[in-house]
């Protein structure tokens, strides 16, 4: 929705007060409602799907592929597909950069070795059916979900063959849960002196700017980065905000954990 | 899944992978001490003639010429855009590796989505309406302390070098934007240090994220004193 | 009486000029200064140990200009509440423009805006007719009057030059057809019928006013929509400029009337809207 300069003073102001008054009726450190489900894509090793309120939703799909880590060392692959942009448009591009890199820097890679020669490689397929607002924050609520509903083959055959070159070989039917402790991101908005998390379409349109923080083992993380919600309204902010943010992040953090923890 | 290769002969079973000693402790500690020591720079504006404006970057470690970053960067516009009625300009940041591909593309298009950012946050875009302005640089060399190649270590330079380019091409900026870096996190101020526009952090630890937007301000500091030099001494 | 000579006289981006208000005396009497913005300078807040302070602050590397507004000294409250109270509460505002021009814009015979070369409202422009029809004449713009053109003019990453791999922000819907005659492009531009002249407007015939590769000077009634400005060319001093006779073919002609050109070496005769010369 495009919303007319008075429309975006009013809310500007509305949501720089103290404290601020989202249009939604949200507190700041307040999630709008989601939908999670996980494990319904019969061909994947893993997925999810996610709904949030104002109808934007994410898929996720995880695949594994047993490949020889001492040749490819790329352990993970996230593909990005964001209905309405282009694949190779700068917005695509930079959220599978961001996903690609706090996966690859927080995820273990000791978890997916099956020997000492073969590891799974997990394929991270996501696809962003609408989206209205950022929706780095839920893609990474719906890989989250994902890689905790993840089982791959179980393996039965020995995980030492440095001496004796095999092959791995796996169970018929046994899975094996993936154990990975995997990060999360959130956004921030910073408007006016105030810190808002998971902002709306009509929040991130007044934003004077975003943050992107990662939560990871219980504590946060990096990367830490200024993101643009919007190409008009952005301005500096002063450090105060960073720690407005941090400690928000660390409050909220473990409760929604805690949450997607309980699907 | 691959066969295994059955012809190849795999050497004795007792074979134990090669492997190096660690870096010793002294050397690794030298190597990150140089890393945030104060850089030398060099600038000259305006060379590519048929950009409205453009700046050129050397950055080089001061007790030496081993790490030089060089980087053109060129502004383009106002210039009309096509298609809805936008009342503030819109801005484009593209970048490019002249001589070797030593990044990958998502990589290097999140590091324009990021300066993007920033610069909308300095330009005066209202004053150019209907309008696009178009920045590219380009990195003609760079090669971080030992080998790596790390987006943290040119991204100041890329600031700085978008900053020089848009004041040659005199297109409106609401203050001169530079960046300092220190372990890998690289923050944006404007207003003299007041307000941060970028921050990016990928590695490292969050506990003195404080302390560390402190040590990136003092190399703003100094980045911003130096354009500043540079530019009142060919304008007086 | 106004402190500008205490002003920076070179400037660089982001560096503070002066504050909004300044207080002055002048015979007595209290008088309030008031800067404002020209090209170049923004008025911007900044947080002084919790307060904001509003200062005007230069966005471009030249030197200040300070200049006095006409009429200014206007008392600002209300006279006749004033005459009832103590005379030095009287006070009175004078107001100064204050812009960053280019050091040597001097000897270029450039005149204020430098980097800013957009048409703006109210602006003369000189423009080029590229098409015609019975309701508008469609013009590219080709510079504003009294500004420099951009080094570039126009000509960027889709021109010759420098090839920007991925294209600029024109790039996505640049394509050959919409290309201007110069190389890269311009600002697009429509003198609707009704604005070519200023009497007898619903009986303007288009064709015997324009034809396509006429130079006209125009003044910019409006931003316009997406891709066109919208232009006027109804006063005496606006109108076609130069023209050639037989569309183009033919010599260069003189406007022997406002509404009369001639071509010296033919003697044909053809009907534009001409501009006043001088």
């Amino acid at each position: 929705m495009v919303l007319s300069v008075t429309e975006k003073a009013y809310l500007y102001e509305s949501l720089s007060a103290v404290p601020p008054l989202r249009p939604d009726g949200r507190a700041a450190h307040q999630f709008r409602p989601v939908e999670l489900f996980t494990d319904f894509l019969p061909t994947s090793n893993g997925s999810s799907k996610i709904v949030a309120s104002d109808g934007s939703e994410c898929i996720v799909s995880v695949k594994a592929k047993v490949v020889d880590h001492t040749v490819d060392n790329e352990f993970l692959v996230v593909d990005v597909d964001i209905a309405g942009h282009r694949d190779d448009s700068q917005f695509v591009l930079s959220i599978g950069s961001i996903l690609t890199k706090v996966l690859t820097q927080q995820l273990e890679q000791r978890g997916l070795q099956l020997t000492r020669k073969y590891s799974f490689k997990l394929f991270i397929d996501v696809l962003v059916l609408s989206s209205y607002s950022h929706p780095l924050s839920l893609i990474s609520f719906a890989i989250y979900a994902a890689l905790n509903s993840t089982y791959l083959p179980k393996l039965i055959s020995s995980d030492d063959d440095l001496d004796v070159a095999e092959l791995p070989l796996f169970h018929d039917y046994d899975l094996e849960k993936l154990d990975v402790r995997v990060p999360l991101l959130f956004t921030v908005a910073l408007v006016g002196n105030n810190v808002l998390i998971d902002p709306a379409s009509n929040e991130s349109d007044v934003a004077n700017n975003g943050l992107v923080v990662t939560w990871s083992n219980g504590k946060i993380g990096t990367p830490i980065m200024t993101i643009g919600l919007n190409d008009d309204n952005v301005k500096g902010f002063g450090s105060s905000h960073i720690r407005t943010t941090l400690e928000m992040i660390e409050k909220c953090a473990p409760q929604v954990v805690k949450a997607l923890d309980g699907i | 899944m691959s066969v295994s290769d059955r012809r190849r002969i795999l050497g004795p079973t007792n074979a134990r992978p090669i492997q190096f000693a660690p870096l010793n402790e002294d050397s690794k500690k030298i190597d990150t001490e140089r890393k945030n020591l104060n850089k030398s720079v060099f600038i000259e504006n305006g060379l590519v003639s048929n950009s409205n404006g453009s700046s050129y970057l050397e950055t080089r470690d001061s007790n030496g010429i081993e790490y030089p970053t060089l980087l053109l960067t060129s502004v383009y516009g106002p210039r009309p855009t096509r298609g809805s009625f936008n009342s503030k300009a819109s801005l484009t940041i593209q970048f490019k590796e002249v001589t070797a591909e030593n990044f990958p593309t998502g990589e290097l298009k999140e590091l324009c989505n990021f300066l993007t950012n920033i610069f909308n946050a300095v330009i005066n875009l209202a004053g150019y309406p209907k309008s696009g302005i178009d920045i590219f640089l380009n990195l003609i060399q760079h090669e971080g302390p030992s080998g790596e190649y790390s987006r943290e270590a040119i991204l100041p330079t890329c600031i700085n070098g978008i900053t020089l380019a848009l004041v040659d091409a005199g297109i409106e900026i609401f203050d001169m934007v530079s960046a300092g870096s220190y372990n890998g996190t690289v923050v944006s101020f404007t207003k003299n240090g007041e307000e941060i526009v970028g921050l990016w952090k990928d590695t490292g630890d969050v506990e003195d994220l404080v302390e560390t937007i402190e040590k990136c301000k003092e190399q703003y500091y100094q980045n911003r004193s130096t354009m500043i030099k540079y530019l009142m001494q060919n304008k007086k | 009486m106004d402190n500008s000579s205490k002003f920076p006289t070179h400037v660089y981006p982001g560096q503070l000029i002066c504050p909004e208000f300044e207080l002055a005396k002048k015979d007595d009497q209290d008088l309030v200064i008031k800067y404002e913005s020209g090209s170049g300078v923004s008025l911007l807040s900044y947080n002084l140990e919790g307060t904001e302070i509003k200062a005007l602050t230069a966005t471009l590397l030249g030197r200040v200009k300070v200049q006095e507004n006409d009429g200014s000294e206007i008392p600002s409250v209300s006279d006749s509440e004033e005459s009832t109270k103590d005379e030095k509460e009287s006070k009175s505002v004078k107001t100064y423009t204050v812009s960053v021009v280019d050091s040597d814009s001097e000897d270029k015979q450039v005149k204020d805006d430098f980097s800013n070369n957009l048409p703006k409202e109210g602006d003369i422009v000189l423009t080029r007719v590229t098409k015609i029809t019975s309701q508008r004449a469609t013009v590219e713009i080709l510079a504003v009057e009294n500004k420099a053109v951009p080094v570039d003019s126009g000509v960027g990453s889709n021109g010759t030059g420098v090839i920007a791999p991925g294209g600029g922000a024109g790039a996505a819907t640049f394509s050959v057809s919409q290309a201007s005659s110069d190389l890269g492009e311009t600002f697009k531009g429509v003198i609707r019928s009704q604005d070519v002249r200023a009497t007898e407007r619903d009986r303007v015939k288009l064709i015997e006013c324009f034809r396509p590769g006429d130079i006209v000077r125009a003044q910019v009634l409006s931003l316009g929509d997406g891709s066109n400005y919208s232009l006027s060319t109804a006063r005496n001093d606006l109108g076609v400029v130069f023209a050639k006779s037989c569309n183009g073919a033919g010599g260069l002609m003189y406007a022997i009337d406002w509404q009369t050109m001639v071509a010296p070496c033919t003697g044909l005769v053809e009907a534009r809207k001409c501009a006043k010369p001088f």
